[in-house]
């Protein structure tokens, strides 16, 4: 107790008492006092002797053994004296050992009592030996309850009896994992509560083992916090994977793309890897805008709208997150649509036009009509002999007005066709074949006919109105599409040859071919069972508006050459005088 | 044939003033009495039921059309044979013209052999109605003239009753009711009961 210091709280005595460097020689005291004692008691016995028998060779007288007497009192009691002063010491020592057990052992029960952690003890027989009082106060019974008692325990769950013996034969067999057990138990007052427990042997200090010590912890607040992040994160995983959006999160390594996340629809597409990730990117690494960009996945075969952002990740790193939508069915629905579009202006055209034929029919037959009626009642008339001149003459000359309305209604047809003449201006022949194609290769890609051309350099431009000779290019490409729809060859050429002044387009085909090629340009001929046998005399009449020739030929490998001229724009001009007067009139 | 011409009237409503005129003249030229009209509206002014005649019409004018005009003209029970002059004729609508009773189509520019043969069965076709129509009328009128009394007689002989049960529902003697029945005959221009039937059941707003 003298030794330890006044500012800490904890005692240390018994520390110090047990390291004490002395206390291996007390045993030391008392056998020096015996031999001492047993050596007095052996002088004063032979002194005796002396006194009895004669001595053989030295007479002793009674002064000298009074004296040496003495001298065995005082070493006598030299040794008493010493025994007693070793004997204090050593009760001082005791005492204060005594002091040092009290306090440790009132720190271990002050320590054990203000622990949150509960403890205890079953011997090896499953018997509950000892509780420390957090461990009462977490379940609720007294250590008086508890103390002897065998299993059941009191703090089980009724009706999970074979659940805690299991556990608790898991413990006694000391197979019980050093991460600890989650178990529940039930308090006296009947509510619950999750511990985690852990288990160690427990050894005398001769270390053998004389039961089990557990710790247990109420991770009750924990888990229920952990549980409901848990759920919280199920239901977040929940939405991600249900989403028809194929979500990806990549980090850029210098290894590459490393794939942190992938959600369901992006495995299904591409797998678990991040080069689904990398194509869908598109090149654009480093780029980040918040702009919807479609990009067409080769490996899945389909079209994605897809989204980035950069994002701080869980760990502080910079990460890409990609939302890839899959819009193949909307495109294809858009491509359909678009196509159907198309159809419909084209039909709209074509009704246009069958409108104005039928309303032009109508009123033209109006004066024809009207002639034949003249004449025809003149002929009556005449036949049966009854006519004047006068009347005669009348019927004529209505008969040659109707006519002259008839001719009047032809010439308005004139007018009107006149109107809608080419505007003929420079333009370049690529940007018209550009056109073209690209329209014809909606069809052809769908029947998988490859149109491929072949354009001299350097090109010259042409003189034409580019909307119309598209319009024929594109008109000759659908045919030759549709021609080798059958066909085992599946390229379309379009050649582009220049001849003299002349440029000559040719879209030569490999299909079923033609007899009589000329036939086509024929109006209201067709070999289409849809056709209406226009198109190709609508054709012809456009490219001879532009002083240009259209016709057909057979091609020797099999198949139908279509060829068109168009007068090349002059060097140098941007106009020629004539156009000039074109455009003026 | 040469009666019905002349006592005949051919109608033409077309609005085109050559076509209407040029058939005119062919149609006079083979002997007809024509009239014509450029629109529907002024021909309804001018029909007189009366009258024999056939009525060749443009399928299209503007105003009332020439379908229009059919409708109007069975509306009103007019015995007017009908002849459509059509552009290019076409299905649907010759069906439906047909169901109405019109009974013919000329066809831009016309065939004149096909319409002398038209317009002669129209007009056969015509003067048949009228006189049919004429009958009725007639029937009609003399119908009217039968007193209350008589008519109540008739109506009883019409439902198949015989004297004895007409003399009990009128409350008149038996005799009474012989001398109406022979009045009602002699005014009706009729020998029998059949025929009296026929007037009868023919025009039951008369008979009632």
């Amino acid at each position: 107790m003298a030794t330890h210091s006044k500012k800490s709280l904890i005692p240390t005595t018994f520390y110090d008492q047990a390291h004490h460097p002395r206390r291996g020689f007390y045993w030391l005291t008392p056998v020096i006092v015996l031999i001492l004692y047993l050596c007095v008691m052996g002088a004063f016995i032979w002194l005796q002797q002396l006194h009895n028998d004669s001595v053989m060779f030295v007479t002793i007288d009674q002064e000298t053994r009074q004296q040496r007497l003495m001298m065995i009192i005082v070493a006598l009691s030299f040794v008493i004296v010493l025994n007693l002063l070793a004997l204090w010491r050593y009760t001082r020592f005791r005492t204060r050992a005594e002091a040092a057990l009290i306090a440790e052992t009132g720190f271990r029960r002050a320590m054990e009592n203000s622990m949150s952690t509960g403890m205890r003890v079953f011997d090896m027989h499953g018997r509950i030996a000892y509780v420390n009082p957090a461990f009462c106060r977490m379940i609720g019974w007294n250590e008086a309850d508890l103390i002897g008692r065998t299993a059941p325990f009191p703090y089980w769950i009724p009706g999970r009896h074979a659940q805690h013996r299991e556990t608790l034969d898991l413990l006694l067999s000391g197979r019980t994992p050093s991460s600890g057990l989650e178990v529940e138990a039930q308090r006296r007052d009947g509510s619950r509560f999750t511990a985690r427990m852990y288990v160690s042997p427990l050894r005398d200090p001769n270390g053998e083992q004389i039961g089990w010590m557990t710790s247990m912890t109420d991770i009750t607040e924990p888990k229920r916090i952990r549980e409901a992040l848990t759920a919280a994160h199920e239901r977040f995983m929940t939405v991600l994977e249900g989403l028809d959006d194929a979500i990806s999160v990549v980090a850029d390594t210098t290894e590459g793309l490393e794939l942190l996340f992938a959600n369901r629809t992006y495995r299904r597409f591409f797998g678990a890897q991040s080069s689904g990730h990398a194509e869908l990117l598109g090149g654009r690494l480093g780029r980040f805008t918040d702009e919807t960009v479609e990009i067409y996945s080769e490996s899945a075969q389909r079209w994605f709208e897809v989204h980035h952002r950069i994002l701080a990740w869980t760990d502080g790193r910079r990460v890409r997150l990609q939302v890839a939508r899959d819009i193949t069915e909307r495109r294809m629905h858009e491509e359909a649509s678009q196509r159907q579009q198309e159809k419909v202006q084209l039909t709209s055209r074509l009704t246009t036009m069958g409108e104005m034929a039928s309303s032009l029919a109508h009123e033209l037959n109006q004066p024809l009509t009207a002639i034949a009626n003249y004449n025809m009642a003149a002929v009556a008339m005449l036949k049966a002999g009854t006519v004047s001149n006068e009347r005669l003459l009348e019927a004529l000359e209505k008969s040659a007005a109707q006519a002259e309305r008839a001719g009047k209604i032809i010439s308005r047809i004139r007018e009107f066709v006149k109107r809608s003449e080419p505007r003929r201006q420079r333009v370049s022949v690529q940007g018209i074949m550009d056109n073209a194609v690209a329209f014809a290769e909606i069809d052809a890609r769908k029947r998988q006919i490859e149109i491929q051309q072949s354009l001299p350099s350097p090109l010259p431009d042409v003189l034409a109105d580019p909307i119309l000779i598209e319009q024929v290019l594109l008109n000759l490409l659908k045919n030759g599409v549709e021609a080798m729809e059958r066909s085992e060859y599946h390229v379309l050429h379009v050649n582009v040859s220049r001849q003299d002044t002349m440029l000559e387009i040719a879209v030569i085909d490999r299909g079923h071919g033609l007899h009589n090629p000329e036939r086509l340009f024929e109006p209201f001929y067709s070999t289409k069972s849809e056709g209406l046998g226009m198109g190709l005399n609508i054709c012809r009449t456009i490219i001879e508006s532009h002083h240009g020739r259209l016709w057909a030929e057979e091609n020797p490998e099999g198949g139908t050459i279509f060829r068109f001229t168009l007068p090349c724009a002059p060097q140098g001009e941007i106009e020629t005088k004539e156009d000039l007067q074109e455009q003026s009139a | 044939m040469t009666t019905t011409q002349a006592t005949s009237t051919i109608y033409i409503v077309d609005d085109d003033e050559a076509v209407r005129d040029s058939l005119r003249w062919l149609l006079e030229a083979n002997g007809y009495r024509v009239k014509s009209f450029s629109g529907a509206e002024e021909f309804l002014q001018a029909y007189d039921p009366d009258q024999v005649g056939v009525l060749i019409v443009d399928v299209r004018m503007p105003g009332m059309s020439g379908l229009e005009l059919q409708e109007v003209l069975i509306a009103r029970d007019a015995p007017l044979p009908i002849v459509f002059i059509t552009g290019h004729g076409d299905v649907p609508m010759a069906v439906s013209t047909m169901k109405k009773g019109a009974v013919d189509f000329l066809e831009k520019p016309f065939n004149e052999a096909e319409l002398r043969e038209i317009v002669a069965r129209m007009l056969v076709d015509a003067a048949e109605r009228v006189a049919q129509a004429r009958a009725k009328r007639n029937q009609q009128a003399v119908l009217s003239r039968l007193t209350a009394r008589e008519q109540q007689v008739l109506e009883r002989i019409v439902a198949g009753r015989l004297n004895k049960q007409i003399a009990g529902d009128l409350n008149i003697s038996i005799k009474t009711v012989e001398a109406h029945r022979a009045n009602i005959m002699e005014k009706l221009e009729v020998t029998t009961v059949a025929d009296l039937m026929k007037i009868a059941l023919t025009h039951p707003e008369g008979a009632a």
